[in-house]
């Protein structure tokens, strides 16, 4: 569905993707991850056709992209980091025209104004953030497009309407369609994403199944008062704070709490490591490298 | 019809709509308030032809430069040529100039661009709306700037000849389509995020050489007249010249904006957003 190999922009001197290669097939939601200024948005332009390549290759459905083919786009629904309309215009006239440039079944319309809650007698540019990244929503959704093209699309959501919003593109993939879902919001990532790519510094640093990274998930461990003679399997011990000692724990929870038993602690704490603290961790190492 | 998107000229139209009425009436309410008082400025007409005849009595240079002017206005078509078509030429020009730049430079500018050129049309089809967007919105400002004057004519000068102010309508509205048009062009040609007062650029040199060429003897600076689109519609040498068109100027301007139109649509086709 989406494939790009040794992707390069570069905006004059300034780097916007030095080398980006990924597959995403048809049907799965791929995350895009990385910090402010990585790439991301680079990416997701040029895969759109809004702004050219250096070198590499980008296709959609098999075809290479170009600036300003617009017969890729009727398949495709797009929603930028922020959401600009006409400011000018009330939420429905601007609903009715995108509406007319695409074929779009009522019914699915209707649902999907009605869960994201939207306001159509208001003007656009009266909006708050979180308003007009619904309609943008809307704008992407409404002709259920075989390639859904995500760039933060829950930042500044409430919490019920994002989670709306992924109950909507999880059964969007139900139907098949294809979602690359670029995001700072991890978890959002880690409920619905099959695979997830990191690019840092216009560079995919990995390419991985959710599954694969959830094998790396372990639990933290910390111990009050200070012990650094705590020897087990998969138990390996990080640093000391003031008056605690952190480990990294990979096994099974009860073996550990059986073997803690034999000691006498003031307090203990053992925690999960989300996704978020994985791809830190995966940051840090990157940078080591 | 497959050469433009008429939901997206909708939308171009309904858009500018509120400017196009402000542009228009602020600007048809001028014009019908010159032509107004006129009753009021006739005599002091009257009185400077009389001044100018005793200056003439006495060889004066004066009547020299005065007449490169136009002269004194004898009736109310000279006296509006004078003081009001000019008016109407440039205000106009530089509307036109700011629509122009608008329809290209505005959706870059607000950001609209990056859903725009992801919808299922081509660029061709989304310039040409725009085109006729512009053509549109210009054709309802002359309409209104002549609907106002020949309200003023019919109250103050009834039986003034009407053909002539359709006649600068008409000329006025081509002029403001060629400026439009290159202000177009040169959106087209630079960056995104520009402010569209740039386009003001393009109608103010042209005004001031047809002023030049039609104030000179030399003949160096009268061939300026070819230079710029406001010879054309310059009301007062039509008026003077005995409504002689200045064909040869039309053909270098329409020429000339058709080749920017055609540049516009190649360049369109591969602009980016940033």
């Amino acid at each position: 569905m989406i494939q790009v190999e040794d992707l390069k922009k570069y905006y004059g001197s300034i780097r916007g993707v030095e080398r980006v290669t990924l597959h995403v097939k048809q049907g799965e939601i791929f995350g895009f991850v990385g910090p402010n200024g990585s790439g991301k948005t680079t990416m997701i332009r040029t895969l759109l056709g809004l702004i050219s390549k250096d070198g590499g290759s980008a296709k959609l459905f098999g075809k290479e992209v170009q600036i300003g083919d617009p017969d890729l786009n009727k398949d495709i629904g797009y929603m930028p980091s922020e959401s600009y309309f006409f400011n000018e215009m009330k939420v429905k006239d601007i609903i009715s025209f995108f509406k007319s440039m695409r074929t779009v079944d009522d019914s699915y319309l209707s649902m999907l104004i009605e869960q994201l809650d939207l306001d159509l007698l208001k003007k656009f540019g009266s909006l708050s953030f979180g308003n007009k990244k619904k309609v943008g929503l809307v704008v992407a959704l409404m002709h259920q497009p075989k390639l859904l093209i995500l760039d933060e699309p829950t930042s500044g959501l409430d919490p019920l309407i994002q989670s709306r919003f992924l109950e909507i593109i999880t059964n969007e993939r139900k139907r098949g369609t294809t979602v690359l879902l670029s995001s700072h919001v991890l978890s959002e990532i880690e409920k619905v994403c099959d695979r997830v790519a990191l690019i840092k510094d216009g560079v995919i640093l990995f390419i991985k199944t959710m599954d694969e990274i959830r094998q790396n998930e372990h639990k933290r461990l910390l111990v009050t008062p200070n012990h650094h003679d705590l020897i087990l399997e998969g138990l390996s011990f990080i640093q000391d704070f003031d008056q605690s000692s952190q480990y990294a724990y990979v096994g099974d929870v009860n073996l550990l709490v059986q073997f803690l038993a034999k000691y006498k602690f003031i307090d203990i704490n053992i925690r999960n490591v989300g996704l978020e603290e994985i791809f830190s961790i995966y940051y840090q190492k990157e940078d080591v490298k | 019809m497959s050469f433009l998107s008429k939901e997206y000229l909708g939308l171009e139209i309904k858009r500018s709509f509120k400017g196009n009425m402000i542009w228009s009436f602020s600007l048809g309410l001028s014009l019908l308030l010159i032509v107004a008082i006129y009753p009021m400025v006739e005599d002091m007409m009257t009185a400077l032809t009389e001044m100018l005849e005793y200056l003439e009595s006495q060889n004066s240079p004066f009547i020299a430069m005065m007449e490169q002017f136009g002269g004194i206005p004898t009736n109310a078509m000279e006296y509006f040529a004078t003081e009001g078509a000019m008016f109407m030429q440039l205000l106009g020009g530089i509307y036109a100039a700011i629509i122009g730049f608008g329809a290209i430079n505005k959706d870059e500018k607000e950001r609209t661009a990056e859903v725009l050129y992801v919808l299922p049309i081509s660029r061709s089809k989304l310039l040409t709306s725009k085109i006729l967007s512009i053509a549109f919105n210009l054709f309802i400002f002359t309409i209104i700037q002549i609907g106002l004057i020949e309200i003023g004519f019919l109250a103050v000068a009834p039986d003034t000849d009407h053909s002539l102010i359709l006649s600068f309508g008409l000329f006025d509205y081509m002029m403001f389509l060629m400026i439009a048009y290159m202000s177009l062009g040169l959106a087209m040609f630079m960056k995104p995020n520009q402010s569209s007062l740039i386009a003001i650029a393009i109608p103010f040199p042209f005004y001031i050489m047809t002023v030049i060429a039609s104030a000179t003897n030399n003949d160096i600076l009268k061939a300026l007249k070819y230079a710029s689109p406001f010879t054309f519609t310059e009301p007062v040498g039509w008026l003077k010249s005995d409504h002689v068109f200045e064909l040869a100027n039309f053909l270098i301007f329409t020429g000339f904006t058709l080749i920017i139109l055609i540049a516009s649509y190649l360049r369109y086709k591969k602009r980016q957003i940033i």
